[in-house]
This record gives structure tokens, sequence and C-alpha cells, in this order.
């Protein structure tokens, strides 16, 4: 047998063998670039921008530091890993339903975050002075699994999704929830009126490092949890007993894909509100450029999350300056279109 | 000895009983063909040799062990499956598909330690070669005919239970196949045919669901007649193939063909 020192060492260092994404340098290196340049931009240059000139002065070297600290960073973190989480999330879901077209926001797994949140932010003051963000963290996530449960429940019957039968149910969650979050709202204050209508709005911008941490966290060690779980994907989305057939049983593999996406999705929901269509575009994008295999499009998909929440968050705040536009309405409006293109695409193969 | 046993095996789904006391015995090196009408629990009772269907009664003993005992990993490289249709909703190309099989044995790999990434590469391409699917290799699996996509997965079963050593017999290992043949054409169910029984003599145990009852009389070695869930009969293809049992079994009227060797062939009389 014939091997050069290269294949033993690519063998090595790459767990699932045939298939790394480590071998995927020039993509990596694209990616990495365009993120670390947007990264600046988003960190550097906006309408307020570095004032390159004064940076020798000390005082306005403190100014521009404390704003690089308190604000931007912090968003650009936040950015970065919702984004990532996000993109990651879709994957998993759309490995779970075996189809291309799952996502958190039009399933209702994001919605019905949001209504747990809601719930919490206008009921909790019943029996709390003040609700904290992470007792809204959880009543999303409680919610968000239960509707991926539930979902899954209704528009998968023996190992076979019914698209059309999850897009609607997705349709009539997201309007229950919707109408769900509408009747809280009116019987809520006017002080928590103002708060939840600000978060429903949702943004990235004035969060506090610590919430941020905490999500990052969760993004970072659920992102690490499904990347055990990609040979498991490519195996489960040939079928139930396909993938049984090749080693990999499915009984606490959907159980861990749905604890982890739902975790990803309600802790960027109690966050940052509800942003749709991140992972929708982001996985679609991937396959399109470098194949189905999980093992590349998990990975690839969380660099390309992050890239497309940080350029987006980005273009937010610059495109409409003074005015901040909200980054769950330009998602919406990029995201939209591109969806209905996927969906005629789809509907293209089903008729041939 | 290395075989299969069904030992009066029940499955019942809501009220419906699918499989009802079920004995059989599948050997090693021999082609065994399970043969009956619709719903007389053929798939049912392949599904339940690949562990993937839950017992109501009884119990197969995998080469003398309770198969719920096995692991499925370890049953992952001793036996591959062909379902009759397994529509794939990502479009991954015929290659990654067949890999993905390989894979399965990625642990234990060749004779010297886990297999090199060349090497890997070359059985990949054995497979591709012998399935005929060389040509098709970088397709999108979603633009494939129903045979051509057949075809894929049972290179992606094979690849499963490729054998890695340098004896290339398969022994211990088994190919559970339902209605394999359907939506390929003549051609390559001739050469899959052959292949078959080619791979049998190394050792293969092949465990087939047939509704073509000239290619079952051509292949079979045992052949297995159930009927609304239960055995009618089983032996050896010499005991089985008799008008009289099959028209019980198959429900139809048949008409004997005798091949100048002194062969029958049964085809349904119109």
């Amino acid at each position: 047998m014939v091997s050069t020192r290269n294949e033993r060492r690519a063998f090595k260092c790459d767990p699932f063998m045939s298939v790394s994404i480590l071998s995927h340098k020039w993509r990596l290196a694209l990616l990495g670039i365009s993120l670390v340049s947007v990264s600046f931009a988003h960190l550097f240059l906006s309408n307020t921008a570095w004032d390159w000139a004064t940076l020798g002065s000390p005082e306005r070297w403190q100014h521009h530091a404390f704003i690089l600290w308190e604000f931007r960073l912090p968003r650009w973190l936040l950015a970065m890993t919702v984004g990532a989480g996000l993109a990651v999330a879709g994957v998993a879901l759309q490995a779970l339903f075996r189809n291309p077209l799952a996502e958190p926001g039009l399933v209702g797994v994001a919605s019905s975050s949001a209504f747990g949140a809601v719930s919490i932010m206008v009921l909790g003051a019943w029996w709390w002075q003040e609700v904290s963000w992470w007792q809204i963290g959880g009543a999303a996530f409680v919610f968000g699994l239960l509707m991926t449960g539930f979902i899954y429940r209704l528009a998968t019957r023996h190992g076979q999704t019914d698209v059309a039968l999850m897009l609607l149910a997705g349709v009539a969650i997201n309007a229950l929830m919707g109408a769900g979050t509408q009747l809280l709202l009116s019987v809520a204050d006017l002080v928590q009126l103002r708060s939840v209508t600000f978060w429903l709005m949702g943004s990235l911008a004035n969060h506090g490092w610590t919430p941020v941490l905490a999500v990052s966290g969760v993004m970072v060690l659920a992102t690490l949890g499904l990347w055990r779980l990609v040979q498991h994907m490519n195996a489960f989305v040939l079928g139930d007993n396909i993938a049984r057939s090749m080693g990999y049983p499915s009984q606490g593999f959907k159980a861990q894909v749905m604890i982890l996406s739902a975790l990803m999705v309600s802790s960027a929901v109690a966050l940052v509100g509800v942003i749709g269509f991140v992972g929708l575009v982001v996985p679609h994008l991937v396959r399109l450029w470098v194949g189905v295999d999980h093992r590349l499009v998990l990975p690839l998909s969380a660099i390309g999350g992050a890239l497309l929440l940080v350029s987006a968050d980005w273009l937010a705040r610059t495109l409409l300056y003074p005015l901040e536009l909200p980054i769950g309405l330009l998602m919406a409006l990029v995201g939209a279109p591109f969806f209905l293109i996927m969906l005629l695409k789809q509907r293209g193969r089903w008729q041939t | 000895m290395k075989t299969l046993a069904c030992r009066n095996l029940g499955v019942q789904r809501g009220a419906a009983l699918l499989l009802d006391g079920v004995n059989a015995d599948f050997l090693p090196e021999r082609i065994s063909v399970i043969l009956g009408q619709n719903g007389a629990g053929k798939s049912t009772l392949l599904q339940a040799l690949a562990k993937n269907q839950a017992l109501s009664a009884g119990e197969i003993l995998w080469h003398g062990q309770p198969l719920v005992q096995w692991s499925w990993s370890d049953l992952a490289k001793m036996r591959a499956l062909v379902e009759q249709q397994t529509p794939l909703p990502f479009a991954f190309s015929v290659r990654q598909l067949v890999s993905l099989g390989l894979e399965v044995q990625r642990a234990e790999m060749g004779p010297s330690g886990p297999l090199l990434p060349a090497a890997f590469q070359g059985y990949l391409q054995e497979i591709l070669r012998v399935c005929d699917l060389l040509a098709l290799s970088e397709r999108s699996v979603l633009t494939l005919s129903g045979g051509e996509l057949k075809r894929a997965h049972l290179a992606r079963a094979l690849a499963q239970i490729w054998p890695l050593d340098a004896s290339g017999q398969f022994h211990g290992k088994w190919l559970l196949l339902d209605e394999w043949n359907v939506a390929l054409d003549v051609h390559h169910q001739q050469c899959f045919a052959v292949l078959l029984r080619q791979w049998c003599a190394q050792g293969l145990g092949v465990i087939m669901v047939l509704h073509d009852l000239p290619l079952a009389m051509q292949l079979a070695d045992e052949v297995l007649l159930l009927k609304q869930g239960r055995v009618l009969a089983q032996g050896t293809a010499a005991e089985i193939w008799q008008p009289l049992l099959l028209q019980e079994a198959l429900q139809t009227r048949l008409e004997a063909f005798t091949h100048a060797d002194g062969s029958t062939l049964f085809l349904p009389k119109l």
C-alpha cells in the first residue's frame, strides 16, 4: 500500500477521514479574510468613524477605547455568535426534517421562543420585582424546544417529512404565537409595553458584556455539540432505516438535535429578538458552494452566518445614519425573496 | 455456523398481525429469496432481520446470539440494507453517497491498521466501477433516474460490507435487499445478478424480497414463501419450485416452460 507522509498526517488530524474541513484551506482562508475585513469595518468604520489623525492624543484614544470596549466589541461578538448560531441551528433543523427549507423562523420555533420570552416579561412581573435576562432566556428555550418537538411530530411520519405540512404548520404556529404575543401586550402595563415593544423590534445594540458572553458561550457549546453529530446527520438524511443499518440509531440523535438547536435559537431570540432567514440563506449558499456533506456544511455555515450577520449589522447601522435599521427587518428584506426563489426552484424539481 | 435464525417471530402493528409465528433460517453463501403477495409481511421480515422492526414475539438469532444484543456499529459492519424506495432530499453526489457507506468501515481497515486516504479512494473507485457508476460519480443524486438511484444505493450498501482484507472474501457479511431489481434495466439486472452469485461464492449471504418470479427462479438457492404473515414453506429451490405450492402462495395461475437442459421456468398465465 503506497502512501505519502502527507496522507498519513491528513488521516491523523481528521476524525472522519475521507472528508475534512481542514483540507479546504482556500475556502476557509477566503471566509476568514472576509470575516476579518467585515469585522474591521464593523468595529472601526461608521459615520462616527475613527479620527485616525487625533489618535496620538491620549484623551481621544481613551474616548475611542471606551466606545470600542463598551459598545462596538460586545455588539460585534454578539453579531458573530448569533449569526453563526442561527446558521448552525438551520443546518441542524434541516437535517432533522430532512429538508433544506426547514428554518427556525419559518417552522415557528423562533416565534414560539419570542412568545415564551414575552410571556415571562409580562406575566413574570406578578411574581418577581424585575425579570432578569436568564429567566427570559429560560422561558424562550422551553417554548422553543416544545414547539420543535411538536412540529416534528406533526410533519414527520414514518421518517418522512411532509414539506407542505411542515411549512403550513409553521404558518399556523407563527400566527398563533403572534396573536398570543399581541394578547400579552394588551394586558401589559405601560412600562412593560415599552420594553417589550423595544425588544420585539430586535437589535444587537446596547447589550452588556454578561448576557453577550452568556449567549456566545451557549452558541459555541451548542455548535460543538452539533459538530460531534455531523457524520450522524449525513447518515440520518438517508432515512431512518438506512441510518440505523449504517450504525447510527436515531433516538438520542433527534433529541440532541432538537435540544441544541432550540437552545441556540431561543438564546438568540431572548437577547436580540427574532432574526429570520439566516438559517435558511447561509446553509443554502454553502451547499451550492461545497455540496451537501454536513462535515463541510456545518462549520462553513457557522463562519458564513457570522459573516452575514456582522455585515448586515454594519449595514443596518450605517445605511440610513443616523437612523438605525432593525436587523431583523433587514434580514427579512433579503431573506424573504431568497426563500421564494428556493421554493420556486424546488417546485420546478417536483414537476419534472 | 454463522446463520440468521428467526424463532417464532411475531410483529404487530395496531391490531394487525404483520408476522405471526415465523420460523426461518438463512444460510451464508446462499441467495435466499422471500416470496409472497403484497402485504404478506416480506418487507416487515426483512426490516426485522435488519433490527429496524420491533418484535412483539419471538427472537432473531444473529450468528447464534440474540439480535438485540448486537451493537448498532457491529451490525453495520456485518450487514447492509437496500430499501424499496429511499427519496433523498439533499443533493449528495453519487461518489459522496457511496463513500458514506465505505466510511462505516473506517475504524478497522486494511490488513495493517486504519485505511489510508489513497486506499480508501481505491476501494471507492473499485465499487463505483463494479456498479457501473463511474460515469455518474459526480452527478447529484437528485438528477438520477430511478434505476440509476437504485444502483447508487446498491453501491452504498455494498461499500458498507466490501471486503478490505487481503483475502477479498465476504465471510460473515450479509446483504438485505428489498426489490433491488425494480427500476433497473435488464442489462444491469443481469450484471448485478451475476455479481451476487459471485460474491455468494466468496461467503456473502444474500436475503432478498422479490416479486419477479423468473428472476427469483434463476437466482434462488433457498426460498421462503410467506402468506398473510405466516410461513407457507421454506426449503431449497428444488423443494419450493412446485407449481401447486407457488400457485397457493402467489394466488396466480402459472404456466411452465421447460428449457432444453431440463430446467423449468414458471411464468404467470395470462
